[in-house]
């Protein structure tokens, strides 16, 4: 019995799965260490009332329904949620318009997309205090070139409005670098042959983007468009630098106001229900998407 | 021999913990602000390291920008484990006072030296009879004045510090006509707060009382707002989407007249040789029917309780507040940093006197104090000046979006929501 046990677990350790196991284990231990542990102690968090050096005590539900009541967390639930949407939105589409013309100019198309990810490539810090300098009201290009053709100059960052334009306007900027390159990625990997055959049936140039390119772009569309909606509702920099979250909290995202309450006023448990209020939605979002990419696929062939 | 060598090495691994650390010497740390002024992080770091020199010990200060102290700050006080010495900002004091060593002695020792502490140090670092920190130096937020053109209107810069708020309308409106406006924000940055609260208070206003009660729906305080509203018809329209640096560019570029900020702009023009410096004076807010008050930027010196030097970081402490060296950082700052204990006032007063546009600000006024005054330092009073809640209740009514009703309702409910009793 004893002997047919060991033979077992011999037999185990030799086989490709331990050493699946065994090659795989440092990425699981790293990413264990590097993203699971944070995020655990994070909703361990927003379930207690710790405040900085102190350790707090279990308040179950407590930061989530104090912050709903909170006008503040409204308004920056609601800004996040019509911040992903939209600059999400209009990615999609400028970074599928660029990658189309990136990928119909074939000779300068290395050139360009060097360019273009220009904006990827810089610090978001760095590009954020360009544009706060940019939509300056008083001293900005933005307004001295439509006084220049004389046009009023835009409160860009004073009325509630117009800083919510000007932030969306930094992110979709910033991001269409990503989803451009992404796209073209997946244009490139499109087999000409579709095409042809398509040409040959007399299929016009929206048909073929309709019927071929589309369809076979879904899953890269798919995968780029849940990372960007994780990113963006996460977003941070953009809003602080230009903005801080006003005019009159017009622009604070969960982001923004998780570091003003956990980390600026030392309320860590709100500060971590602030950040991770989104999370079950993101997770079943997430899920959702990730099958319906699968099912499409599994369609496919 | 082989075997011999072997175990020889094994036993001195083994006795490694036990040697570990033995003979080797102290190195204090301290986190501190990088300092605007060119001259003071190296002036600051050569004190400390004059300090270590005679102590036979090493130390080092790592300067990081203000803006990403809150996270480096809270991240050492939950993992017990970072410098020794660490600025304090504001509120900071009461924030982590669970991570802070009590320096009750220090406080007192520097009083009975130097003393008396301004109310102000003694308001923000002693909670309920305990010192969590050491008052190292303040920014008075003064009125930051552009002398031609209140010369143009006929008025000389200590004429400017005696104006009241009522007075200092009807030059707002002549400013404005010259196209040299009075600003300053109204927007989600500490520069509005530094303009509103101090204009509240001259008017009677207060928002949380000493005892945590909210008393912000007041006679005084709606007349306050009604004088923002006022006042905000001469100023830029911008204002409400200001960061702390526009009212700076609009200053240096000579198109301002009046702005609340620290003495800083000043300094930056004087440190880069800008001919718009020699135009800069600093005198006090205006007043008000409850008097003249100023709001402070604060930073205090504490030392984290899990810091294995504490008696060497007091030492350190007492260091640099002895007079000659204090005077040494007081220069360094080209005068913006200003002392809480009236010893180190009176021993750095000539340095202020011969600077004149900074004179007027010391003495530190007796009615300087920190935003959210008399509120009692807790985490409630650091988040309604983290959210700006002044600026942001003011803005409501100014640009029209609420009226004066609803905007202080807007902002006593928001108070009540923070933990502030009604």
């Amino acid at each position: 019995m004893v002997f047919a046990k060991e033979r077992s677990r011999r037999r185990w350790v030799r086989s490709t799965s331990f050493v699946g196991y065994l090659l795989v284990a440092p990425a699981i231990g790293s990413l264990l260490i590097i993203i699971a542990y944070p995020l655990v102690l994070s909703i361990i968090m927003s379930f207690s009332d710790k405040t900085i050096g102190n350790p707090g005590k279990f308040v179950g539900l407590g930061n989530f329904k104090y912050l709903l009541q909170l006008p503040v967390f409204r308004i920056a639930l609601t800004n996040s949620l019509l911040y992903t949407a939209v600059t999400v939105a209009l990615k999609l589409v400028l970074g599928l318009v660029f990658a189309l013309l990136l990928y119909n100019l074939p000779k300068t198309r290395q050139f360009l997309v060097a360019l273009a990810l220009m904006p990827w490539f810089v610090p978001t810090s760095l590009t954020a205090l360009m544009w706060w300098w940019m939509f300056n009201p008083l001293f900005g290009v933005f307004n001295r070139l439509l006084q220049n053709v004389g046009v009023a100059g835009i409160p860009w960052l004073s009325q509630p409005f117009w800083a919510k334009i000007a932030v969306m306007a930094v992110n979709i900027w910033r991001g269409i670098p990503f989803f451009a390159t992404c796209f073209l990625a997946g244009l490139l990997a499109i087999p000409r042959d579709y095409y042809e055959a398509a040409m040959i049936d007399g299929a016009g140039s929206f048909m073929r983007f309709w019927k071929i390119t589309l369809p076979l772009l879904k899953t890269t569309i798919g995968v780029v468009v849940l990372y960007s909606i994780i990113m963006t509702v996460a977003d941070f920099e953009i809003v602080w630098l230009i903005t801080k979250g006003g005019p009159q909290e017009a622009t604070h995202l969960l982001g923004t106001l998780a570091y003003t309450v956990g980390l600026m006023s030392g309320r860590l448990g709100e500060g971590a229900a602030t950040s991770l209020f989104l999370l079950p939605l993101l997770l079943l979002c997430s899920i959702w998407w990730l099958r319906s990419i699968r099912r499409s696929i599994r369609y496919e062939l | 021999m082989h075997r011999k060598l072997v175990m020889v090495l094994v036993l001195l691994l083994g006795c490694w913990p036990v040697f570990y650390g033995l003979g080797e010497v102290p190195v204090i740390t301290m986190l501190a602000e990088d300092h605007w002024a060119p001259g003071f992080n190296e002036a600051l770091a050569k004190l400390v390291s004059e300090w270590a020199k005679a102590k036979g010990v090493e130390a080092r200060v790592d300067f990081i920008a203000s803006r990403v102290a809150p996270s480096v700050m809270a991240a050492e006080a939950e993992a017990r484990k970072g410098h020794d010495i660490v600025y304090l900002y504001r509120f900071d004091p009461a924030l982590y006072k669970g991570s802070l060593v009590p320096l009750n002695d220090l406080a007192q020792q520097l009083e009975e030296a130097l003393g008396p502490w301004r109310e102000v140090g003694r308001y923000l670092c002693e909670i309920n009879g305990i010192w969590y920190g050491i008052p190292f130096f303040t920014y008075t937020w003064a009125a930051n004045i552009n002398v031609k053109h209140w010369a143009a209107v006929g008025l000389s810069v200590d004429e400017v510090g005696k104006l009241t708020w009522d007075e200092f309308l009807s030059y707002a409106e002549k400013l404005q006509s010259m196209g040299t406006p009075v600003a300053c924000a109204i927007s989600a940055d500490y520069d509005s707060d530094a303009f509103l609260y101090p204009l509240l208070w001259s008017f009677g206003g207060k928002l949380v009382d000493a005892s945590g009660r909210i008393v912000a729906d007041s006679a005084e305080v709606r007349a306050a707002f009604e004088y923002v509203r006022k006042l905000a018809k001469y100023m830029p329209k911008e204002i409400f989407g200001w960061t702390g640096s526009d009212n700076n560019m609009l200053l240096l570029s000579g198109l301002c007249s009046w702005t609340i900020n620290p003495p800083t702009i000043y300094a930056s023009a004087k440190v880069k040789g800008l001919p718009i410096a020699e135009d800069i004076s600093h005198v006090l807010p205006p007043k008000g029917p409850a008097g003249q008050f100023v709001a402070t930027w604060d930073i205090a010196l504490g030392i984290w309780s899990f810091s294995p030097h504490i008696d060497l970081a007091k030492d350190l402490i007492l260091f640099l507040m002895k007079p000659q060296n204090y005077r040494i950082l007081v220069e360094a700052s080209t005068g913006c940093n200003q002392p809480y204990l009236e010893g180190l006032a009176a021993y750095c007063a000539d340095f202020w006197a011969g600077i004149e546009p900074l004179r007027r600000l010391e003495p530190l006024a007796p009615t300087a104090y920190p935003f959210m005054w008399p509120a009692p330092p807790s985490s409630a009073t650091a988040m309604a000046i983290e959210l700006h809640l002044l600026p942001v209740a003011v803005a409501k009514y100014v640009t029209g979006e609420a009226t004066l009703d609803q905007a202080i309702a807007w902002l006593v409910f928001q108070l009540e929501r923070l933990g502030f009793s009604k």
